[in-house]
């Protein structure tokens, strides 16, 4: 007997699914100040991007896993 | 202007991330209800560790805001003063390259060695020891026992200290033997143990005869808690996991914290991550320099930690406590009256005015290399007991003798009990 609520389960897989990480703000400023923004908000956007697709990714087998579930049921 | 608005889009940003965090933190929850059993768990695991990566970026970003904050205002003088905006386009460029996003990896560590088998842990401690056993996230009892085969093939004054003092009940958490040496030492099974203290020293710790000191007064520590909660573990970690200061030219430049940020971050988390269940207290300890490393990484990276303490410090990189990203109730500071760190003026002349001219060696100062002296009311944290002693510099040093009430303290703090710290 599986103690898997997969209605819920739907419910977080959708949830997760529709959600995005938040996106850095680019501003193009002058001077080394503005030189080093550029590259740490490059840095950032990497991590935000890897981010989301794994964000994603784990929002898709959520859902695999609660319609596995439902078809085993 | 341009410059304001930047700092206003990052600051919401950060704020971003942290509604983001307690969005991943509902989902989690809801998770832990409506699915049980090992796949519920391992997607638990993994949304763990994308909370922990998204919570990763919150600090960078709010530090970020912070610094832009403060170049605008240096901009917004550029008619009256091109020499100080040119001096903080320099300055904030330095500031912003030294940031660094903190690693989340400690939590998707600890689910990858729970996947192996015994057999395949043992193969990897056996074939890459020096990589297990500093991974953080990683049971300390794994990481010991890499460690120490490493250590056996490894040679130099401080290797040998270590081959002396590893007793039982002493794990061996890091060792570098490059350039100047990096080791973690635990006394007590920091997993097992109720509470955990960790202990960042200062200038001149290296992998060499110094770290006996050290050693000392990390297991001064770990007897002052036990004799606070005689019914308590506490293990007191020794992390020399940075590069420390040789000398008092290279103790006035932050550049050796903004390196250890990172790696003090992680190991904070994986402390919590490979722990039997919740810490009881976790504390972190910063003694001179080390107080420094300690502040720039809560202000930067984040600390995991229930109290933060500051020993002798030269100030630890933010103008007060609430600048640390904690509670300030939770910020603890002591330093000797005479201690030789409150001559560490940011320059001759406020040496000169607050220390040497009113008096011979005076009140300890407010403002010091580093930042607000932590150990003054005016930081906003709770200020605790030292003894004095008779020069300067065995003041510095002599914050665990026995009987000098800061170790006393340190003791409770570790064992969380606030109430009977005593203040000076």
């Amino acid at each position: 007997m599986l103690d898997v609520d997969f209605a819920a389960l739907h419910r977080w897989g959708g949830l997760l699914q529709s959600s995005r990480v938040p996106a850095v703000p680019t501003f193009p400023l002058p001077g080394a100040a503005g030189a080093a923004l550029a590259g740490w908000t490059h840095s950032v956007q990497d991590a935000l991007a890897a981010l989301d697709a794994d964000l994603d990714r784990f929002a898709t087998a959520v859902s695999a896993c609660a319609a596995n579930y439902e078809e085993v049921a | 202007m341009i410059w304001a608005a930047a700092a206003d889009a990052w600051q919401d940003l950060a704020s971003r991330l942290e509604a983001q965090v307690a969005w991943l933190d509902r989902i989690d929850r809801g998770l832990a209800d409506s699915w049980k059993g090992e796949a519920g768990e391992a997607a638990r695991s993994t949304l763990a560790d994308l909370r922990a990566r998204t919570a990763a970026l919150r600090l960078p970003a709010t530090r970020t805001a912070s610094l832009l904050r403060r170049h605008a205002s240096a901009v917004s003088w550029a008619v009256v003063s091109p020499a100080l905006a040119a001096l903080s386009d320099k300055r904030t460029a330095a500031d912003i390259t030294s940031l660094a996003i903190p690693s989340a990896r400690p939590a998707s560590v600890r689910a990858w060695w729970s996947s192996l088998s015994g057999a395949e842990r043992d193969r990897f401690a056996a074939t890459a020891p020096e990589r297990i056993g500093r991974l953080d996230g990683i049971p300390a009892v794994d990481r010991d026992r890499a460690n120490r085969l490493v250590l056996q093939r490894s040679h130099g004054p401080g290797v040998e200290v270590l081959k002396a003092r590893l007793t039982d009940g002493v794990y061996l958490l890091g060792l570098d033997t490059s350039g100047d040496g990096k080791a973690i030492v635990a006394f007590g099974d920091p997993d097992r143990s109720t509470n955990v203290l960790t202990f960042v020293p200062g200038m001149h710790s290296a992998l060499d005869s110094s770290l006996s000191a050290s050693l000392d007064r990390t297991a001064a520590m770990a007897v002052a808690a036990s004799q606070a909660d005689p019914s308590a573990t506490t293990s007191a970690v020794l992390w020399l996991g940075y590069d420390a200061p040789d000398d008092l030219w290279e103790a006035a430049q932050a550049k050796y914290a903004h390196s250890a940020r990172a790696d003090l971050h992680t190991f904070q988390e994986g402390l919590a991550v490979t722990h039997d269940g919740e810490i009881g207290e976790q504390s972190v300890v910063g003694y001179s320099y080390g107080a420094l490393v300690v502040g720039e990484t809560a202000r930067d990276a984040g600390i995991r930690a229930d109290d933060l303490v500051f020993l002798g410090s030269a100030g630890v990189g933010v103008g007060s406590a609430a600048d640390l990203d904690v509670d300030p109730a939770t910020v603890w500071a002591a330093s000797a009256g005479n201690d030789a760190v409150g001559l560490a003026a940011p320059s001759v002349k406020q040496l000169l005015r607050e220390q040497i001219w009113p008096r011979y060696l005076g009140e300890p100062m407010p403002d010091l290399w580093h930042g607000h002296n932590p150990a003054d009311p005016g930081f906003g944290g709770q200020v605790f007991a030292a003894a004095d002693r008779a020069n300067p510099i065995d003041a510095h040093l002599s914050y665990w003798d026995t009987g000098n009430p800061a170790l006393e303290n340190v003791g409770r703090i570790a064992v969380g009990q606030d109430r009977s710290v005593t203040r000076p």
